[in-house]
């Protein structure tokens, strides 16, 4: 097995039972190379440092307002620095913005309680970054810019490994990012005329969603 | 040069460069357990994978030139199948990878794949299926207890005879159609930013649905007409329930076209 496919096998056993057969596979890989185990060991730290993280935050008050009032709030563009980040950075940084995501819609179905409305409690996903939990007391106003920060850290994974993409694909990357920024664009316009909207602001939170999606998996295809 | 020899040239041409990139036979196959878990990866072409009553996997077909092997591997009830990739100058991009895989797994094998532009099919499995692509057209034909399908822009299309016990879909422009009956007790979700959605249920169908779009319309046979979200836009919620309501179902399109229909 080449360190390309233990790349990927690391991303599947990922959460997998410590029975998975395929760890015996991945062991006696890094046995044999330096760079791999480095890699692993990385990733145990970063997984360490996660699970030591508390698994739910109560919100002190109402932040939706805010909240709204940051997704209301042009696009910040991502900041250009270069094609340095790797592809498990760029996975820190979705996670990042997934946990940030994952507030928001639980806070929204807090104010805007219908069936199965989240409770007090607004529970964070295991997979919560640090950097999440360290804003976590005012966690949700970091939305856009975990927003901005996943996107570009992806953009330049992706970027970084764009000859191994073929023109098709860069194609259809291009076409569907234009799709999605343009709907942001569109629901952003739309909350700014009329901000009391909750179904939109889901949409709006969803959208997010799908354009990380698709980088992060683009990212993970080229790399 | 005379146009005739131009010509004689030209096709000598062709011929060279097809012969240098001629596709080669594969076939290999592993036991395998009867309710084990199958997982595809490749880039380009085309996966048929297919169910069949044998405790083994089978894969045949063909592949390009700069794939330098086609890797079979089974690890206690797990079988994956990928492409060992000549990636000498680090260029998948240039290179031909197209691989194009008939791959019959037994009949109640879970089974995950993954694809760029391939295009996939899925018939004659009973087990759940986890399909992601991004350029690829996705087709199922089969009896699935789950189907969790991504894609980008390719059309999502599944078909069963038989009640889907959960499911979720979505894709950025890509359709996604559903033709199937529901589970009492399941969830489907649907999502898509320009895509349309097209869900095909029987007439009797025991759901509760909840359907939103920004612009796109909303067709509904199955029950009342959608409404409009309200007067800032011409976005669309439809929510109602048909028999007791057993499943729930959850559509969300940014411009995408969204139809209920009956079977």
């Amino acid at each position: 097995m080449n360190c390309d496919a233990i790349e990927t096998l690391l991303d599947d056993l990922e959460g997998a039972p410590g029975t998975d057969p395929r760890r015996g596979e991945l062991e006696q890989h890094l046995e044999g190379c330096p760079r791999c185990r480095a890699r692993s060991a990385r990733r145990a730290a970063l997984a360490g440092a996660v699970a030591r993280l508390p698994r739910e935050v109560a919100p002190a008050r109402d932040l939706w307002p805010e909240v709204r009032a940051r997704i209301e709030a042009p696009a910040v563009p991502p900041a250009r620095r270069g094609w340095a980040p790797a592809a498990q950075w760029g996975a820190l940084a979705a996670s990042l913005l997934l946990a940030a995501l994952a507030l928001v819609v639980a806070l929204r179905s807090r104010t805007d309680p219908g069936p199965g409305a989240a409770s007090a409690a607004v529970e964070v996903p295991a997979q919560a970054s640090p950097a999440a939990l360290e804003a976590s007391a005012d966690p949700l106003l970091e939305a856009q810019h975990n927003y901005a920060a996943a996107a570009d850290a992806l953009l330049a994974a992706i970027g970084e490994h764009r000859g191994q993409l073929s023109p098709e694909t860069i194609e259809t990357l291009e076409h569907n990012l234009a799709l999605i920024d343009g709907a942001i664009a569109e629901i952003q316009a739309s909350l700014h005329d009329a901000p009391q909207q909750p179904g939109r602001e889901k949409m709006l939170a969803t959208l997010y969603k799908k354009k990380i999606d698709l980088l992060w998996r683009v990212s993970r295809l080229s790399s | 040069m005379s146009k005739p020899r131009v010509l004689l040239f030209a096709s000598l041409l062709v011929l060279a460069a097809s012969a240098a990139h001629a596709d080669r036979s594969v076939s290999k196959s592993v036991a395998a357990e009867a309710d084990g878990h199958v997982s595809v990866e490749v880039i380009s072409g085309k996966v048929e994978l297919i169910g069949w009553d044998r405790d083994e996997v089978e894969v045949t077909g063909s592949v390009g030139d700069d794939v330098e092997e086609l890797r079979v591997r089974s690890v206690a009830g797990h079988v994956s199948i990928d492409l060992e990739i000549d990636d000498e100058d680090g260029r998948h991009g240039s290179r031909d990878i197209d691989a194009r895989l008939t791959v019959n797994v037994p009949r109640n094998s879970s089974v995950e794949i993954e694809s760029v532009s391939a295009d996939v099919s899925v018939e004659e499995t009973d087990g759940a299926v986890s399909i992601e692509s991004v350029s690829g057209r996705v087709t199922v034909r089969a009896a699935v207890r789950e189907a969790e399908i991504e894609s980008v822009s390719g059309r999502i299309e599944v078909t069963s005879a038989s009640a889907l016990e959960e499911g979720e879909f979505e894709t950025v422009s890509g359709d996604i159609a559903l033709d199937a009956a529901l589970q009492a007790g399941g969830s489907y979700s649907f999502e898509s930013v320009s895509g349309n959605i097209e869900l095909r249920l029987p007439r009797d169908v025991s759901a509760s649905f909840e359907v939103e779009t920004f612009s796109g319309r909303i067709v509904n046979a199955l029950g009342p007409e959608a409404r409009r979200e309200s007067e800032h836009g011409p976005g669309m919620t439809l929510s109602f329930s048909t028999g007791d309501g057993a499943a729930r179902v959850e559509i969300e399109s940014f411009s995408g076209r969204v139809e209920l229909r009956e079977r």
